[in-house]
Parts: C-alpha cells; sequence; structure tokens
C-alpha cells in the first residue's frame, strides 16, 4: 500500500510534465486501483464509524442529555441518546434524554450561520460586509482598545456580558469570572437580565434556588403548571409529570393559552394574562375560609403568627416595647401572641444578626416552639413607647387582604370560574404535598414579585415547601464554590456584578422610554425611587465612567432585550467597540465590529451541572473546532495574552481600581500570567479538572474517565429532593423545615409581611393582586414562551426545525380577534403600539383566548421582516419595581443573583392588523 | 443528486478512440488543479508563489478552452484584496455567505449528500488533511478529487476504466449539481470580482468537460438488447 501526498504527487506530476499537485490530501492507492463500474459500487462497504464520543449540548434549556457523537473522517455525521441513567429508587428513570433540536445538531454546526473565522467589520454596523482577519489582528486590535478605556476611563466602562450558552458550561463561565475578576470589566448578569430572577421567592424565603430534581414532580399529590409548558419546554423530563399521573397525582395547568401542557392535564384554567395573583390570592382566601390550611406548619415556619401593629402598618420590634430596644444594633426581634400565657413573647428563631447568610445558620437558633402556643387570629392592645397601640397578627391581616379575592369577584378579575377556584384550591390543600412548577414567566411580570409570594403561600398554608414533592419549582443551581474558586483565585474576588436589568437603564435611557409609552408621572416616580435606591448605597453604581466598550460571549443580547430598537439604539449602538465571541450569527454579532469565532457543542471539552438532573455531564471535543473557532477558555486566554503583550509594548503601569471599596492594583503585563495560574492550565480540560477537584458535591473523577462515561451521577442524589448537604445543590429550605434552621430572611422565617416603608407605600406588605400594565388604546396583550423547536435563539434558523413549523415566525391569534380585523391564517400581519412594529405569519387558532396574543420566543430579527423581531413592541425595559431595588431591611438589598431587578417583559399591550 | 439509475440496467465502456487518455487526462488533470488553485482560500492555501499559467500543460485538451487570461488577472491581484474578495463572497455574511463555496451549505444540507462525496473519496483512496476535513464539500477539494481521478486515468494500466466512471459519475452526482447554480447566483449578485468570472469559467468548463466525457462512454445493455 502506497500513501500518495503533495509532495509524492508533485513528484508523479513533474515526471509527466505537469507541475501541479494535492493541497488538501493524499491518496491511498491500495483504495484507489479498486475497480469502479458505478456509484452502487460506492454503497457496498457498510458505513463505519471512526470513534462514538460522548457529549451532549452546551445550552441552557436545563436538558443536559448525555448523547453519544458519532465521527467518521472527523466529521460528526450523527448523534443519538446515551440512555445509560439507571433506576433511581422508586421514581422513573431520567433517560434516556434528549430532543430534536439536539438530534439535529450534526447538521447545524455545519450550517450557513455557523461563525468560522475571525470578523472585522468593514461596511456600517448590521449591513453585513465583513472582512476575514486573524486572531492575531483580532485580539491585538482588541487588546488596544481595552487598555485605551480602562487607562483613561476604567475597566468599569467596558462590559463582559454572558449569555446561557456559555454559562451553563462551567469550564466556558469560569474562564469569564477569572477573566473579569483580573482586568475589572463589568459583568452585568443576564439572570435578573433576561427576567428569570424569582425575586418574589427570595423575598419570601431569602433564596431564589428552592426547585428539586424533575423526579420530585412524581412524588406530589397535586402538581400546579403555573405558568409553564414543559411539554414544550423541557421535552426530556416532561415525562415525570405524565407518568405522576399514573401515580394518582393531580395534574392542573394554568396558562391563559392552551398549551400542550394543558392538553395532557388533569384540568386546565385559563385565566386572563396577568391576573394569576388574584386567583392565587382567590385560592389561598378558599383555604383560609374552609381552614384547609396546616396550622402547626405556619405558626412554626412562617411569619403569619408575627405580630404587626395596625397604627404603623410595621412588626411590633423591640424597639417599640423598651429604650434598650432603640439602642439594640438587631433590630430583628419579632413577637408572637402567646395563647397559654396571654401576652406577647419573642419568636424563636428571631433576634439574630442581620444577615445569616450560607450553611451556618444552625448557630442562629432554632424555630421550634417548644411551649409557645402562638394565637393566628386575633387583636390585642399593648403599651408601648408610643402609648398603648393595636397589635394583631399577619395572619389577620391576610384574612382581610383576602377579602378583595372571593372567588365570585375572582371571576371577574381572572375570568375563571368561581367553582373552578374553589375546587382547584381544595384539590391543592387536600394533596400532601402540593407542588408549583412555575415557569419563569413568573418573573417576567412587573409584579411576578407579588405572584411568587402568593404561590409560596399556598405553598405554606399547606405545609408542601420543603417537603419531598412539594414547594415552589422554578429555579435551582449548584452551589457554585469551585467556579468561585477558580474565578477569584490568587487576587480575591475584585468582580464587577451588576444587574444588566441596572445596567441597561443606567446606559440605555430607559427613563424616556418609560415617559413615552407609560406616562411621566410613573417613569418620574419609578426613576425617583431607583436613584433613592442607589444613593443609599442599596444597590451598586456603576453608571459614572459610562459604557464604551460591550463583550458579548454566548449572548444573543439585542435580540432578547425588552425594549429592542431603543436599547439598540440609545445603548448598543453607542458603543464605541461592540465584539461578539458566538457560534453562530445573529442579530448581537451583525451588529458587532468583531466577531470571534466560538466552538459548537461537539467541539470543546467542558462540564455541564444543572440542578433537575442529579449527572454531571461532560462535553467531549469529539471533532476539531471548525474554521478557527475555539473554546471560550481559549478566546478568552487569546485576549489576555494580547492585553499582556500590549500593555508591555506600550508600557502600561499598573493602574489603581477600586471595587465595591476594594482597592486593586490592576498590572495588565500580567493578565496572561494571572489568567492562566502561572502558565499552569493549559487548556479547558484544566480547568474542568479544577472545577471538579474544588467543587464541593461532585465525585472526584478525571476528566477522561468522565469523557468515557458520559455522565456521573453527583453526590447526595440519592433522593428525589436535595435535602442532603452532600449535594453540590442549596438544601437550605429543607434545613429550615426538617431541622428548624431559621431562614435567610429578616424574619427568619418564611416571610409573607414584609414592612420595610416602601412596601408600605405601594401597599404590598402582603402578597396581593396589581393589574398589568397596559398602553392606552392598545387592546391586546402579547404572551410569549419558550419554544418547542429551538433554545432561545439557538437552532431557530434550523431548516430542517423551521420546516417543522411555519417556516416563519408566526403569532397565534384567536378566530374572533382575526375577524374583526379581516386577517385570515397565513396572512402577514403587524403588530404594532407606540414604541414600534414587527411583522409575523397569522397563525389562527382558538387555543388563544380573545384579547391576547402569543408568540413563541428566541426568533432572530434577521428571520423577520425589515429585520426587526417582537422586542420592537416590548417597551418594557426600564419598568424597574421600586421594591426590587430596596435595601436596609434584613435580607434586602442588591445580592447578586438573587435580589435584583428583574428585567420584565409583559406588563404592556398592541394592537395588530393585516399587512400589505 | 441526480438519478443514475441507467447505471442498474446498462454496463458502460469507454471508446477509447475517442478519449484518448494518453492525450487528454493529463491536460484534464491540470485544468481541474487550475480551477481547484483559483478557487482555494487565499486564507488558507500557502500562495508563497502565485499561480503561473503554462499552456503546454493544458494542450492536449479535447476541446478548446482558455484559462491563460483569467490565470494572468487573478495573479495580478493583491493577496489581501484576494482575500477580502473571496470571504466577501464565499465565507461570510449576515444570513450565511451570499455565495456558500460549499456543495453542503449552497444546497441548504440535503441529506445523504456528504456521506456520498465521502464515500466516493473513500473508494478511490483519497484522504483529507485533517484540517479540511469538515469541508469535504469545498469546490476546491472537489476540483482536486477531479483533478486525481483524471491524472490516474492517465497512470492506470489495467483500471482506467474505473477512473473514468468515476469522473463521469462525480462530475454528474457533485459538480454539475450544483456549480451552474453557483454560477447564476454569482451572476446574480453582479460583483465583477475575480472570483465571480472564475466560477462562470469553471461551469463553463465542466459543461464542456463533462459533455466531452459523456461523449466517450458508451452504455452497453446487459441482457444484450
Amino acid at each position: 500500500m502506497t500513501k500518495i501526498n503533495r509532495r509524492h504527487f508533485l513528484q508523479g506530476s513533474a515526471a509527466a510534465g505537469v507541475g501541479l499537485g494535492f493541497q488538501y490530501g493524499s491518496i491511498d492507492t491500495a483504495f484507489s486501483n479498486q475497480a469502479y463500474r458505478g456509484f452502487e459500487d460506492l454503497y457496498r462497504k457498510k458505513w463505519t464509524w471512526d470513534r462514538v464520543v460522548r457529549g451532549t449540548h452546551g445550552t441552557n434549556c436545563a436538558g443536559t442529555c448525555a448523547f453519544n457523537v458519532y465521527i467518521k473522517n472527523g466529521v460528526v455525521w450523527r448523534e443519538e441518546q446515551q440512555g445509560q441513567y439507571e433506576q433511581l429508587g422508586d421514581v422513573p428513570d431520567f433517560g434516556p434524554r434528549g430532543c430534536q433540536k439536539g438530534m439535529r445538531h450534526h447538521k447545524y454546526m455545519y450550517g450557513k450561520q455557523r461563525i468560522l473565522y475571525p470578523l472585522k467589520r468593514v461596511g456600517e454596523r448590521g449591513e453585513g460586509k465583513w472582512e476575514r482577519i486573524s486572531w492575531g489582528q483580532a485580539t491585538t486590535e482588541i487588546a488596544d482598545k481595552f487598555l485605551d478605556y480602562a487607562i483613561e476611563y476604567s475597566p468599569e466602562c467596558i462590559s463582559y456580558g454572558s449569555g446561557t450558552q456559555m454559562s451553563v458550561k462551567m469550564a466556558s463561565f469560569s474562564s469569564l469570572l477569572r477573566f473579569g475578576n483580573i482586568t475589572g470589566i463589568t459583568v452585568p448578569e443576564f439572570f435578573s437580565g433576561v427576567g428569570d430572577l424569582p425575586t418574589g421567592s427570595y423575598m419570601t424565603l431569602g433564596q431564589v434556588y428552592t426547585g428539586d430534581t424533575f423526579a420530585s414532580v412524581y412524588k406530589a399529590k397535586c402538581v400546579l403548571v403555573w405558568m409553564s409548558n414543559p411539554a414544550v419546554t423541557r421535552i426530556p423530563d416532561a415525562h415525570f409529570f405524565w407518568e405522576a399521573r399514573y401515580n394518582g397525582t393531580q395534574v392542573i395547568s394554568i396558562s391563559p393559552e392552551f398549551t400542550p401542557t394543558a392538553m395532557h392535564s388533569s384540568l386546565w384554567l385559563n385565566p386572563k394574562p396577568g391576573t394569576d395573583a388574584a386567583l392565587a390570592m382567590s385560592m389561598v382566601g378558599v383555604m383560609i375560609d374552609e381552614k384547609l390550611y396546616q396550622s402547626d406548619y405556619i405558626k412554626e415556619q412562617t411569619d403569619l403568627p408575627l405580630l404587626v401593629r395596625t397604627d404603623t402598618k410595621e412588626f411590633l420590634r423591640r424597639e417599640d416595647l423598651s429604650l434598650y430596644g432603640l439602642l439594640a444594633v438587631d433590630d430583628n426581634v419579632y413577637y408572637m401572641w402567646d395563647e397559654e400565657t396571654d401576652a406577647i413573647v419573642q419568636a424563636p428563631g428571631t433576634g439574630r444578626a442581620d444577615k445569616p447568610m450560607g450553611r451556618d445558620r444552625r448557630k442562629h437558633g432554632t424555630l421550634e416552639l417548644g411551649n409557645i402556643k402562638p394565637n393566628l387570629e386575633g387583636r390585642w392592645k399593648i403599651e408601648t413607647l408610643d402609648g398603648e397601640v393595636e397589635i394583631t397578627t399577619v395572619f389577620e391581616l391576610l384574612k382581610e387582604e383576602c377579602k378583595q379575592y372571593t372567588p365570585e369577584k375572582t371571576s371577574e378579575i381572572t375570568g375563571v370560574n368561581p367553582g373552578v377556584i374553589k375546587k382547584t384550591a381544595r384539590v391543592f390543600a387536600d394533596a400532601q404535598p402540593g407542588m408549583i412548577y412555575a415557569g419563569y414567566a413568573s418573573c417576567k411580570w412587573l409584579h411576578g414579585d407579588l405572584l411568587q409570594r402568593a404561590m409560596l403561600l399556598m405553598l405554606a398554608l399547606t405545609g408542601s415547601t420543603g417537603k419531598e414533592g412539594g414547594g415552589l419549582q422554578i429555579a435551582n443551581a449548584p452551589v457554585t464554590r469551585g467556579l468561585n474558586q477558580f474565578g477569584f483565585s490568587d487576587i480575591g474576588p475584585a468582580f464587577r456584578l451588576i444587574s444588566a436589568t441596572t445596567w441597561d437603564y443606567d446606559h440605555g435611557d430607559m427613563k424616556q422610554m418609560n415617559e413615552k409609552v407609560y406616562g411621566k408621572e410613573l417613569a418620574d416616580t419609578y426613576d425617583q425611587y431607583y436613584k433613592k435606591s442607589v444613593s443609599e448605597d442599596w444597590f451598586p453604581d456603576y453608571s459614572q465612567n459610562g459604557w464604551k466598550m460591550g463583550i458579548f460571549a454566548g449572548n444573543n443580547g439585542a435580540n432578547w432585550r425588552a425594549t429592542g430598537s431603543h436599547w439598540k439604539k440609545s445603548a448598543l449602538e453607542s458603543l464605541e467597540v461592540i465584539v461578539s465571541m458566538a457560534p453562530d450569527m445573529g442579530i448581537t454579532a451583525l451588529t458587532s465590529d468583531y466577531v470571534l469565532p466560538i466552538a459548537h457543542h461537539y467541539e470543546r471539552n467542558d462540564l455541564m451541572l444543572q440542578s433537575r438532573v442529579p449527572y454531571l455531564q461532560v462535553l467531549n471535543e469529539a471533532v476539531t473546532p471548525l474554521g478557527e473557532s475555539v473554546d471560550d477558555w481559549e478566546a478568552n486566554r487569546r485576549l489576555a495574552e494580547a492585553i499582556s503583550k500590549r500593555a508591555k509594548e506600550r508600557g502600561i503601569k499598573p493602574i489603581r481600581d477600586v471595587v465595591d471599596g476594594r482597592t486593586i492594583r490592576r498590572d495588565y503585563t500580567k493578565t496572561l500570567e494571572l489568567y492562566t495560574m502561572g502558565g499552569r492550565l493549559k487548556n479547558s480540560i484544566d480547568v474542568a479538572q479544577f472545577i471538579i477537584n474544588t467543587s464541593h458535591g461532585l465525585p472526584k473523577i478525571s476528566f477522561a474517565e468522565l469523557s468515557e462515561k458520559g455522565i456521573v451521577r453527583v453526590n447526595g442524589s440519592d433522593n428525589t429532593m436535595w435535602d442532603n448537604e452532600d449535594s453540590p445543590y442549596h438544601t437550605e429550605i429543607v434545613k429550615s423545615v426538617r431541622e428548624k434552621h431559621p431562614y435567610e430572611t429578616f424574619t427568619g422565617r418564611q416571610q409573607f409581611y414584609i414592612d420595610h416603608e416602601w412596601f408600605i407605600e405601594f401597599e404590598e406588605t402582603l402578597p396581593t393582586y396589581k393589574e398589568p400594565l397596559s398602553i392606552k388604546d392598545f387592546p391586546m396583550r402579547m404572551m410569549m414562551g419558550h419554544a418547542r423547536h429551538g433554545i432561545h435563539s439557538m437552532w431557530r434558523d434550523d431548516s430542517l426545525l423551521l420546516s417543522l413549523q411555519r417556516g416563519e415566525p408566526d403569532i397565534y391569534i384567536n378566530p374572533d380577534d382575526a375577524t374583526e380585523r379581516d386577517v385570515l391564517d397565513g396572512d402577514m400581519v403587524r403588530i404594532f403600539n407606540i414604541a414600534g412594529e414587527f411583522f409575523a405569519m397569522a397563525h389562527v387558532s382558538s387555543s388563544i383566548q380573545p384579547g391576547m396574543l402569543f408568540m413563541y420566543h428566541g426568533w432572530d430579527p434577521k428571520l423577520f421582516k425589515n429585520g426587526k423581531n417582537f422586542g420592537e413592541v416590548i417597551p418594557t425595559g426600564g419598568l424597574i419595581k421600586p421594591t426590587s431595588m430596596a435595601g436596609d431591611y434584613g435580607h434586602l438589598g442588591y445580592q447578586p443573583l438573587a435580589f435584583a431587578p428583574n428585567q420584565t417583559y409583559k406588563d404592556f399591550t398592541c394592537d395588530f392588523e393585516k399587512s400589505a | 443528486m441526480n438519478n443514475l439509475s441507467t447505471a442498474i440496467n446498462y454496463e458502460r465502456e469507454c471508446n477509447q478512440s475517442l478519449r484518448k487518455s494518453e492525450k487528454t487526462a493529463e491536460s484534464r488533470s491540470n485544468l481541474y488543479t487550475y480551477f481547484s488553485l483559483l478557487l482555494g482560500s487565499p486564507h488558507e492555501i500557502a500562495l508563497e508563489s502565485k499561480i503561473t499559467f503554462d499552456n503546454s500543460l493544458i494542450k492536449g485538451l479535447p476541446y478548446s478552452f482558455q484559462i491563460g487570461d483569467l490565470i494572468e488577472e487573478y495573479s495580478g491581484i493583491e493577496i489581501v484584496d484576494l482575500k477580502r474578495q473571496y470571504s466577501a463572497l464565499f465565507e461570510v455574511g449576515d444570513e450565511g455567505p451570499p455565495a456558500p463555496i460549499r456543495e453542503d451549505l449552497f444546497l441548504l444540507q440535503p441529506a445523504k449528500l456528504r456521506e456520498d462525496l465521502v464515500r466516493f473519496y473513500d473508494y478511490f483512496g483519497y484522504t483529507l488533511n485533517d484540517e479540511f476535513q469538515w469541508q469535504m464539500d469545498h469546490l476546491s477539494i472537489e476540483l482536486e478529487f477531479m483533478h486525481f481521478l483524471s491524472f490516474q486515468e492517465l497512470e492506470s494500466n489495467d483500471n482506467k476504466l474505473s477512473f473514468q466512471l468515476g469522473q463521469l459519475d462525480f462530475s454528474k452526482k457533485h459538480l454539475l449539481n450544483w456549480v451552474p447554480d453557483l454560477s447564476a447566483t454569482i451572476n446574480r449578485l453582479g460583483n465583477g470580482d475575480i472570483y465571480s468570472k472564475i466560477v462562470v469559467e469553471l461551469n463553463n468548463f465542466l459543461l464542456i468537460d463533462n459533455n466531452w466525457q459523456k461523449e466517450t462512454i458508451n452504455n452497453i445493455h446487459k441482457t444484450g438488447g
């Protein structure tokens, strides 16, 4: 057998007088001399694989589905579900896992949207004219700009926005943490930025990570699937809901539109969009009226028995009772009325330091009542330093609040029949435990916090929070100790992390948008509270140095932001330099000055760890990254290298930088050295191994072994819930319920009453219903949800997946609304309000209520007529709810990724018409 | 891909008196190479020495075809401009490149296309270097494969027919399956740059060459009918 390569061929060609040869390959003559008579000969030999590699898709569907990836000739040809998840106790298995998007990736990764080379803009921004440049040129030019701004202004004026594509991959996200910590750039976090932060959960429980594994659904007796559509959005795990029904679980779907999840549920409630909190409060009222609540649970675990002054609407505190209290540092002593002694008594677990964070809360007392028998109901008069005042319980105030939400009155608000409200409340109260599986949509309303607080109230009354098969299931995430250790080692935390919501407010002129859409009064009021919060240092202020340069990684930020064009014009396009690091071309990359090619899912080594599936999942570099793409670690390393090199060449001296009061000396000549830990870290495998070695709850396994296995069970995951401190997840709530550790709230309890002055001003001391905002003269409320055929903007432009839908962006319209406007199914319609307009195909469907429109999200603007998507009519980017920026109140105050204002997406209306 | 059902009922043979491999194969092979080089990415192919045209290398073509002026024009362009023009036309764009230079991309990723290419390459022992494997459908690579097949037609003593039929089938199933449309797309774009001219000329060449190939191959009915 002879291999003919370029050299051989040139020799042979030269002998024949040709002088031209191979550029791309070589010839194996043992094969080349086979007889060929027709194309059938090509197909006689069985197709075989060079190798099969474990992998998954590093995207934020929270699936982390174990796949086998099939390779031949350096190309991925197909993938299939690995299917090696074991049986876990008495619940259904997690596997096989996967969906049509993942099964399509072997094609998509080679698609035309793929960014293969570093690009530099040569036309106008967004014009699509590019020059392919080398990595060296790109990183040198970016590094020079970086240094210019960092030296002249502050590294604060350079943002590094990470999206979910990057952040769910642990090594990749760690590389951002480390790069950001070393350089001092600002990282606007997207958790609140996309409106996914369960703020109401934090207000109530001091914790946003309350979710268990998906198998816990099977243990519930009743699941309210609320503002969520797992049949579409959680394809690998939706089976838990349907299997639970075989187990006797009532699965009740609550959504304004008839979803594929509703189709399979026991019951479907369809409240009018945005009226869900009224529905929840009505069910709370039914439970209270009919005494369907778990009295012992709420007395011990919640603030419902705590005493409140009726004159000030504030909790009765020590300072009300004694001069000593006035001088006390800890103003968080709370009181109950003890039935036995008929007197006030200090509530157990209160009187602690302000913020007992972390897993050491046991030293702060217990919730156990001991001999105390708290009254839930009653009004008393007591002597205070202010004289005689009336006091009552939170529970009494709640009863009063619920009077406005009788099923009959609530029916007028929500459109849900009073009988159905009563029935659902009874079913839920009767089922022990009950679960509310709420989508992130519950965070995207301006008053989503009130809804979540009302949901938690239902769960508290039924004693469901903290029980196996119960509780509020919105979010959970690993306790990212290893990531932080990696990000902050050597120099300690010097990281600028800010909510993308406030970042956008500061830099996107959102007040002006509020004024245009919602009027001057609202705009001024919200702005006044915003400024007050910042001036009081309740929230950090990163607005002083401007925004000069934006790096977007794994983040199609110009696609998903509320207030699409307004933000693009007032913030994004005013940047002096925009850099995108992405695997695929989308609107953000298209608007950039530099685009750096990033490796796709099968071209990188990394780790995935989600909470709902108790397995650590590997991503393997099954094939060499296409073109000149590299993984995020390597992209950041190249940037770090260029910054160091240029800083040395330009003789840049260390700068003094202050982050959150801490002074940092930033020596940009050392950026690469610090980034690679002095050269010890060579690649993303080294990073992944560091994370495995240093993260709590992960089995200590080598990356090579994990690569072979694909998946490995995390520690402490024998149960369906996160109740084991050996696990890598948050166990705080369960600890409070089982071991009576006080909650991380101001009251140390599930806190439904918040007596912060702003909550009193806005009459939100208790969960309540507030009507969603509308835009005058625009009658249609547009709702959106995650799509079946894409994960955010990824795969939305895949040709096969498009062929399974309408092939282009479509919007669901009720037949009556369509008829009224002379619109037929398939017509192009114009959707508009005073903020803007976009065009989409009418999808006339009786699954949609009159008065509402529905659109699956993620469609990139480039897929729309005129290059403008739904963001044009969503004017909510500046709607920062004042109470979500409250501070100086126990647990309330800026807590990154826990308490920050959401960028909301729901409180607006629009209209539509047939388009020419 | 085109239907080749005739191959089921017919055996094929080459009319050597028309084919004259000893004279034509070398020149055709060289012409395929010229086009392969012209359409290689200037970012990836070493262009340390510009392509120089030697008319003697294609003097044995069985038909009239001129490429000298095109190569001369190409060689007169600075590499930086070649890179810019190549990327703008073939490699990058907001919705993918305006004229993708990969068959699979150009035809919107039809099923089995890349498998067919790999089967062709594997069958004839053509192995791509690691860095080019993922773009086995690149026009320059497909042309290099044709270069190889036609060169082997000259070199092979007892297996000429395999390489002759391989050329005919490959050009029909692949090159002619998309290059005419690529040429039309480029015409519509109306850039008028060097790469547009090369593709238009390539399309002319492929049509001429394929017609000539077909004339030299006879179909004989298997049952003697």
